[in-house]
C-alpha cells in the first residue's frame, strides 16, 4: 500500500490536521525571514561550524582516549593548542547562529501533514537528533568549560563524544535532504517571490530586513567570539569577558587547573624528594632533585592548553626526558609513564608513547619562567610536553616507568 | 497526498545515500553510548537529555523569541528593528554564556583562576558594547531610512 493510500484511509479528522489557528493558519509565517535563502546561508555557517568542532573534538579525544591505531605526535607542539582552541572558540560562535537557523525554519514544525512522502518522514525523523544533539553539545561544552557537570548518571567527556557523533550522521542525512534546496536557493538569490519554509510564498515586506537579520545573527556570533577567544589568542587576553579563564591569570602569571590543595598534594621536602625510575632493560633507580638536574637542563617554550579551551605559552626548564631515558639506558623505542603524588585521580598519571617521550622539549620541568614551579603547577617536578593536553601534562611527578 | 518534483529532488539518490552514510554515523554515536554506559538509567538519561534539549528550544525559546520579536516590531520604527533586535539578541546570547560564571559554579574547585573576573561588571561592559553597536547600527539607518523601502526587498 503506497503512502498516498495510507493517508486517504485515515480519519477525516486526521486528515485535516490540527485546528487552523495560531500557528497552525495558513500564512501564520509569511515573513520573508523564514524564506529558504536565509536558511541556507545560515545552514552552510552551522553545517562548516559543526564540521570544524567535529574534527578537532575528534582530534582531542583521540589524545586523550587513543585508539589502537593512533600514533600522537609531538609536532607541532602547538598543534592542540590552536585545535582545542579553535573548538571551544567556533562551538560559542556557533550558538547564536543555530537559534537564528531554528528560527528561521520553525514554521516547519507545524507543517501538515507532517509529511508527504518516505523520504520526508526520514528526513524528519533525523531532525530529533540533529537538532536535539546539537542543543546539548553546546549545552554541555557551556557547561564542562564552566566546571559545571550537572549529569548525575554520566561522564561528560563520552557524552560529549557520542552525541558529536550522532549529531554529524544526523546532520549528513540533512545535507542529503537540502542540497538541492540551497542550490537553488543560494543561485535564485532574493527576489521579489520568494518561498518561505514552509511552502507558501514570503509577503514583500516584513518586521526586519534579510540583510539586517543576517547581521543580527553573525553580529552576534561576532561578538560573542571576541569576548571568549581571548581565553586562547593571547592578543585578545583583555577582551575575554565572558570567558571563565583568563591566561594571564593565577601562580605565576597562568592559570591552574587542579589546584594542590584540591587534589591533596602537599609541598614536597626536596632533601627527601625522589624520582623513581624503572621498567624494561633499565635497573630501577631513585633521583634526588639536585641528581635530575645535574643530568642537564634543557629550556623550551610550551603552551599549556587546556580541553576547556584556554591556553597559555610558558618558558619552561627541567631535565629533557630524552635525556634521562639515555642517562639510565632505556630502550628508544619505548613508551613512558610518569606518575604523580596526587592519588585516586583519572588523570594522576600520563602515558607517552616513544616518539613524544623522545622529543627534545619533552621535559621533567622544573622551573616556569625563570622561577622554581609553584606548588599549584606541580612542584618540585611536572612533565611538559610538546603537543599535549594539560590534562595529560602530570604534576608532582614521583615515578618513571619505561615499558 | 501527492510528492512534488521539488519534493523528489530533496529526496533523490543523494538524499538516500547520505542517509545511508548518516545512519552508519550516527551508528557509531549510538553504538558508543550502549558501550559506554552499560546501565539502562544510564542511556535513559543521555537520550532523555536530547529529546528535552529539543522541547525546551520548541516550546519555550522559539515561541519567547517570537512574542519578544513581534512585540519589537509593534512598537519600533522600521529602521530601528534590526539594530534593537541586534542589541536584544547579542544581550541574550552573552547572558547565557556568562550565566555560570555569574553564578560562580567553579566556586567548589577552590581555585581562584577559575572564573577569576567580576562577571557582572564583565557582562555590563559586553552589554554596553552590544548596546553602543546597536545605537550605531541605528544611527546610520535613521540617516538612510529614506531609502528603505527600495532596500527592503533584500
Amino acid at each position: 500500500m503506497s503512502l498516498d493510500q495510507m493517508w486517504k484511509k485515515l480519519p477525516r479528522s486526521l486528515r485535516s490536521g490540527p485546528p487552523k489557528v495560531g500557528p497552525f493558519k495558513p500564512g501564520a509565517f509569511s515573513s520573508r525571514l523564514h524564506d529558504e535563502r536565509t536558511a541556507a546561508i545560515l545552514g552552510i555557517a552551522l553545517g562548516v561550524s559543526f564540521l570544524v568542532c567535529f574534527i578537532t573534538g575528534l582530534y582531542s579525544h583521540q589524545i586523550q582516549h587513543p585508539a589502537s591505531w593512533f600514533k600522537a605526535f609531538p609536532r607541532p607542539a602547538g598543534l592542540y593548542r590552536l585545535s582545542q582552541g579553535l573548538h571551544v572558540t567556533t562551538g560559542i560562535a556557533t550558538l547564536p547562529l543555530l537559534i537564528a537557523k531554528l528560527w528561521t525554519v520553525f514554521p516547519k514544525l507545524f507543517a501538515w501533514p507532517p509529511f508527504r512522502s518516505v523520504g520526508q518522514a526520514v528526513e524528519r525523523i533525523f531532525l530529533l537528533p540533529l537538532i536535539g544533539g546539537a542543543l546539548f553539545l553546546l549545552y554541555s561544552g557551556i557547561n564542562n568549560i564552566n566546571g559545571r557537570y550537572p549529569y548525575e548518571k554520566f561522564s561528560f567527556p563520552e557524552a560529549h563524544h557520542w552525541a558529536a557523533w550522532i549529531t554529524i550522521g544526523s546532520l549528513i542525512v540533512h545535507i542529503g535532504a537540502k542540497v538541492t534546496t540551497t542550490r537553488t536557493a543560494l543561485r535564485r538569490g532574493y527576489g521579489a517571490r520568494t518561498s518561505t519554509v514552509a511552502g507558501g510564498v514570503a509577503s514583500p515586506t516584513s518586521a526586519m530586513s534579510r540583510r539586517g537579520f543576517m547581521g543580527v545573527a553573525f553580529g552576534t556570533s561576532a561578538l560573542v567570539t571576541v569576548f571568549t577567544a581571548g581565553q586562547t589568542f593571547e592578543p585578545l587576553r583583555k577582551l575575554a569577558l565572558l570567558a571563565p579563564r583568563r591566561p594571564d591569570t593565577g601562580p605565576q602569571g597562568f592559570p591552574v587547573n587542579a589546584s594542590a590543595v584540591r587534589a591533596k598534594v602537599a609541598r614536597a621536602d626536596l632533601a627527601t624528594f625522589r624520582v623513581r625510575v624503572h621498567g624494561r632493560g633499565i635497573a630501577t633507580k631513585e633521583f634526588t632533585y639536585d641528581e635530575l638536574k645535574a643530568i642537564g637542563l634543557h629550556s623550551a617554550e610550551l603552551p599549556i592548553a587546556c580541553v576547556e579551551g584556554w591556553s597559555s605559552s610558558q618558558h619552561w626548564t627541567g631535565v629533557s626526558l630524552r635525556d634521562l631515558l639515555d642517562h639510565v639506558g632505556a630502550p628508544h623505542d619505548a613508551d613512558v609513564t610518569v606518575r604523580s603524588l596526587q592519588k585516586r585521580s583519572n588523570y594522576g598519571q600520563s602515558r607517552m608513547n616513544s616518539s613524544i617521550a623522545r622529543d627534545r622539549d619533552t621535559l621533567l620541568a622544573m622551573q616556569v619562567n625563570g622561577e622554581e614551579l609553584h606548588i599549584d603547577h606541580g612542584f618540585p617536578i611536572r612533565l611538559m610536553a610538546p603537543n599535549t593536553p594539560g590534562v595529560r601534562q602530570t604534576k608532582w611527578i614521583k615515578e618513571v616507568e619505561v615499558h | 497526498m501527492e510528492t512534488t518534483s521539488e519534493e523528489q529532488n530533496e529526496h533523490g539518490v543523494i538524499f538516500w545515500v547520505a542517509v545511508i552514510v548518516g545512519a552508519i554515523v550516527a551508528g557509531v554515536g549510538v553504538r558508543g553510548v550502549f558501550h559506554q554506559f552499560p546501565l539502562g538509567q544510564q542511556r535513559y538519561v543521555f537520550f532523555r537529555y536530547l529529546v528535552v534539549s529539543d522541547l525546551t528550544h520548541d516550546i519555550i525559546v522559539a515561541p519567547v523569541l517570537f512574542i519578544v520579536g513581534w512585540i519589537a516590531s509593534r512598537i519600533s520604527p522600521p529602521w530601528l528593528r534590526a539594530p534593537l533586535a541586534f542589541g536584544g539578541f547579542a544581550s541574550a546570547i552573552s547572558l547565557a554564556i556568562a550565566w555560570y560564571p555569574l553564578q560562580g559554579t567553579a566556586s567548589y574547585k577552590q581555585n581562584p583562576t577559575f572564573q577569576p573576573l567580576n562577571y557582572t561588571t564583565a557582562i555590563l561592559t559586553v552589554f554596553a558594547v552590544a548596546w553602543g553597536i546597536a545605537a550605531v547600527w541605528a544611527a546610520l539607518r535613521f540617516r538612510g531610512r529614506n531609502t528603505l523601502p527600495a532596500k527592503a526587498a533584500r
